[in-house]
């Protein structure tokens, strides 16, 4: 879609190591600073930050003034837009199919917000209406 | 509050056309926004702490002063005459503080005080109350303080429904709640609203003072930082301070959030994460001083994001969410030791600090089990069950259950990396176990049901009830402890506010699988047309008596049955209304499957991710545009009860949000 070559699919059950303890699996170590793709839902947050968004594998809604970012899984992926830079991300419903080079590691935010995953788009590459065939894998992990 | 400008009041014997107009340049000439802190009608226990303050806006240098029943007093900080006064006021304000007062003298006192630019000057006066306390009874030792979060009488209700359901007019039985035998309403406003949030929500039960919304034990300042604010002392410091009392507190909640954060933390921002939990600690007197700090030994919920070092994966902690060194006269008024003051530190590994100071700390419902299976109790306990919030009942339920949501391919908690929570009740158990052992002063304890207001935000009717039950087993482990363990006790059930506007309006007529297959509602937008779901809605007779089946665990084996009761919102955001149990916001059910099948398709048009939301009736909301309701101002049930019924009986009646706190001051410090 952007003349980029497919991005090798990272499923969220791949992402994080298996158990209560939070570490980054060894795949996801090795996808670092590589074009991955990912496919899961936007979280409908109550103060989006700009330019920005949060993926999830599970639809979530979050209501900061009540209770901050408390119900976003550790397994967040914050996604960078560049051609969104600065602006409001609508808010999508359904599955958004999205790929670009995965960042792993804490970085505090300009909003105070650390984020621990992050995904920076391929320029054009989110697609909310046209995604090819997703494996039974890649949703629900 | 009376407010004068001292240059009226002086020019009034001198009246020219002249000086009419340089006495109107003058009057406009003078400091703005001048105000003292407390606000008027203030209420103080005898000897209870809190912050005094006199600041304004204008052009310095500025000065103040301050007297208290006509007799002047000193601040702690602020320099006369000067641009920066106390060296932590806003730009363009002047700040003068009184920090750590407090007064014995039972009554009203008033407070006077003049705030001075480089233009003119304002005085300003209010009155606080100081109200007694101390009585010839015999101390109550514990409070235990129940909280359901955003829990109207309809929640209650619904509860019980579901629970027990009703025969030929009567209830087939009551939760622990409804049995204890003190009922009463509390009006929940705010120090700025009629509305409140859960901060001050909380905080006046906490303080018996009122907060603005979003903050916790303090009055409102123009200040740098919003742990600087003036500071009101909290129930649980004065009582750790004078009697020698712990604190436990058990959430539902990430720690942070505002009802357990309003029992010790002192903040003009409920979002500052990093400072709060810091604060948990740092003013908890974990060597056990007795001279500051809330003796907290029990701290069990979610949050554990907080409590990891900022580099370490998974860490929210941030140097934008925490405060710096608290100003001296703040930190020596309050007996803060050097360490407990305050720093700016994210990279802090504050779950090292707690285990470090003595707590055990457990992170899963298996390991608090074997913690208070040890031939003693802990003397104190962290308890992190998950990185945020921890997960509703309903999906608690399912993992405990092993048994997957319609639809679901993964448990929630899994997805959570928090696989094996506690349930509320089991918490609660285990922190009156912890806080009774070996501690003949006594506690206070918070157990808040969150989930109940945050399903209600989402008008998600199932698991706001589901919550509700959750809350409600634990009102049965502190009814028993105080009947059978510690009979010096009284335990109180109530709400901060009530959230939505929640409602039982009826019952399904039909099946859960027809009104499943009924076609897609959500275009029906003409209010001439009858959407298909509205045809449902058994009202009056039609709602009959629904019976829910209970599984062992107590819990209904399903809220979605033939029947089942339904619920409105009355202050809802918009939303599609299937009358079925929703998917989302946590449990994730058909869409994956649906979502693969419409990917599969090249050029599907997207779909919404909530399948079954689409299909229902379009609801537009009286609030807010977006798909969340809001808290009402409506007053909230209060239920008591202790083995001393004079206590208890404090209770009955309309009563003010900050009179809960009089009371059961006044209950442990032999009032009643």
């Amino acid at each position: 879609m952007n003349g980029l070559p497919p991005a090798p699919p990272l499923a969220w059950s791949d992402l994080l190591e298996p158990g209560a303890s939070l570490a980054p699996s060894a795949k996801t170590r090795a996808l670092a600073g590589q074009r991955v793709r990912l496919v899961g839902f936007m979280a409908e947050m109550e103060l989006p930050i700009p330019g920005a968004f949060y993926l999830v594998p599970r639809p979530v809604e979050c209501d900061e003034a009540g209770g901050g970012t408390a119900d976003l899984m550790p397994t967040s992926v914050l996604v960078l837009s560049e051609s969104a830079r600065g602006q409001v991300v609508p808010h999508v419903s359904g599955a958004l199919d999205v790929t670009g080079v995965l960042e792993v590691g804490n970085l505090p935010g300009p909003d105070g917000r650390t984020s621990a995953l992050r995904l920076r788009l391929d320029h054009g590459s989110a697609s909310a209406d046209h995604a090819p065939a997703a494996s039974p894998s890649d949703i629900s992990g | 509050m009376p407010k004068r400008s001292r240059i009226q009041s002086t020019a009034i014997g001198s009246l020219t056309a002249s000086s009419v107009l340089a006495l109107s340049s003058m009057a406009t000439a003078a400091p703005a926004a001048v105000s003292i802190t407390p606000p008027n009608g203030a209420r103080f226990i005898a000897g209870q702490r809190f912050d005094l303050r006199v600041e304004g806006q204008g052009t310095g240098p500025y000065s103040a002063s301050l007297a208290i029943d006509g007799r002047p007093v000193e601040f702690s900080s602020g320099a006369q005459d000067t641009t920066t006064t106390d060296g932590i006021s806003a730009l363009g304000f002047g700040g003068f503080n009184l920090r750590g007062y407090s007064s014995a003298s039972v009554g009203k006192h008033t407070l006077t005080a003049t705030f001075s630019d480089a233009t003119g000057s304002v005085e300003v006066s209010s009155q606080f109350e100081v109200l007694p306390a101390a009585g010839t009874r015999k101390p109550i030792r514990n409070v235990i303080i129940l909280l359901g979060d955003g829990m109207g009488v309809a929640h209650r209700t619904a509860a019980r429904l579901v629970r027990y359901g009703a025969t030929l007019g009567d209830p087939n039985g009551y939760l622990n709640m409804d049995a204890l035998p003190a009922t009463g309403l509390v009006s929940t406003h705010s120090l700025n609203s009629i509305v409140t949030d859960s901060a001050p929500g909380m905080a006046c039960y906490t303080t018996g003072t009122h907060s603005q919304n979003g903050q916790e034990g303090v009055y409102p300042a123009n200040v740098t930082n919003p742990f600087f604010y003036p500071r009101v002392e909290y129930m649980a410091e004065y009582l750790h301070r004078t009697r020698g009392k712990s604190l436990g507190v058990v959430s539902t909640a990430d720690l942070e959030d505002a009802t357990p954060a309003s029992t010790a933390i002192h903040t003009g921002n409920r979002g500052a994460g990093t400072g709060i939990m810091d604060q948990f600690f740092d003013e908890s007197d974990a060597e056990g001083s007795g001279s500051y700090g809330t003796g907290l030994r029990v701290l069990l919920g979610g949050g554990r994001r907080w409590f990891l070092p900022s580099d370490q994966f998974g860490s929210s902690r941030a140097a934008t969410s925490d405060y710096p060194a608290l100003p001296a006269d703040l930190a020596s008024a309050w007996g803060l030791p050097e360490g407990s003051a305050g720093a700016s530190d994210p990279s802090r590994d504050l779950l090292g600090d707690f285990v470090g100071a003595g707590f055990t700390y457990v992170d899963s419902s298996t390991a608090l089990d074997a913690a208070m299976l040890a031939p003693e109790p802990p003397s104190a306990l962290l308890g992190l069950f998950a990185y945020g919030n921890m997960n509703v009942a309903l999906d608690k339920l399912a993992k405990r259950r092993n048994t997957l949501l319609p639809g679901a391919t993964t448990f929630a908690v899994d997805d959570y990396h928090a696989p094996d929570q506690p349930m509320l009740d089991e918490m609660t158990s285990a922190a009156l176990s912890v806080l009774s052992h070996d501690n003949d002063a006594g506690f206070v304890l918070l157990v808040e049901g969150a989930h109940i207001d945050k399903q209600s935000h989402a008008m998600d009717a199932e698991r706001a009830v589901l919550e509700t039950l959750e809350f409600d087993r634990a009102v049965g482990v502190a009814r028993n402890f105080a009947e059978n363990v510690d009979r010096s006790t009284v335990v109180i059930v109530l709400a901060d506010h009530e959230t939505a506007g929640f409602s039982i309006i009826g019952a399904l007529t039909g099946t859960v699988a027809a009104a499943a297959a009924l076609p897609p509602d959500g275009a029906v937008l003409d209010p001439a047309t009858a959407p298909a779901r509205q045809a449902l809605v058994g009202t009056y007779d039609a709602a009959g008596f629904p019976r829910y089946p209970i599984l062992a665990d107590g819990y209904p084996a399903s809220m979605d049955i033939d029947g089942k009761i339904l619920f409105g919102f009355g202050a809802n955001g918009d939303r599609f209304e299937t009358w079925l149990t929703r998917p989302r916001p946590i449990v994730d059910s058909l869409l994956p499957t649906v979502i693969r099948t419409e990917l599969s398709t090249a050029g599907y048009p997207g779909q919404p991710v909530n399948r079954s939301d689409a299909d229902g009736m379009f609801i537009r909301g009286q609030a807010l545009g977006r798909d969340q309701a809001v808290h009402t101002a409506t007053d909230i049930p209060v239920s008591a009860y202790s083995p001393r019924a004079a206590v208890a009986q404090q209770f009955v009646g309309v009563q003010r949000n900050t009179d809960v706190f009089v009371k059961l001051m006044r209950a442990t410090l032999g009032g009643y």
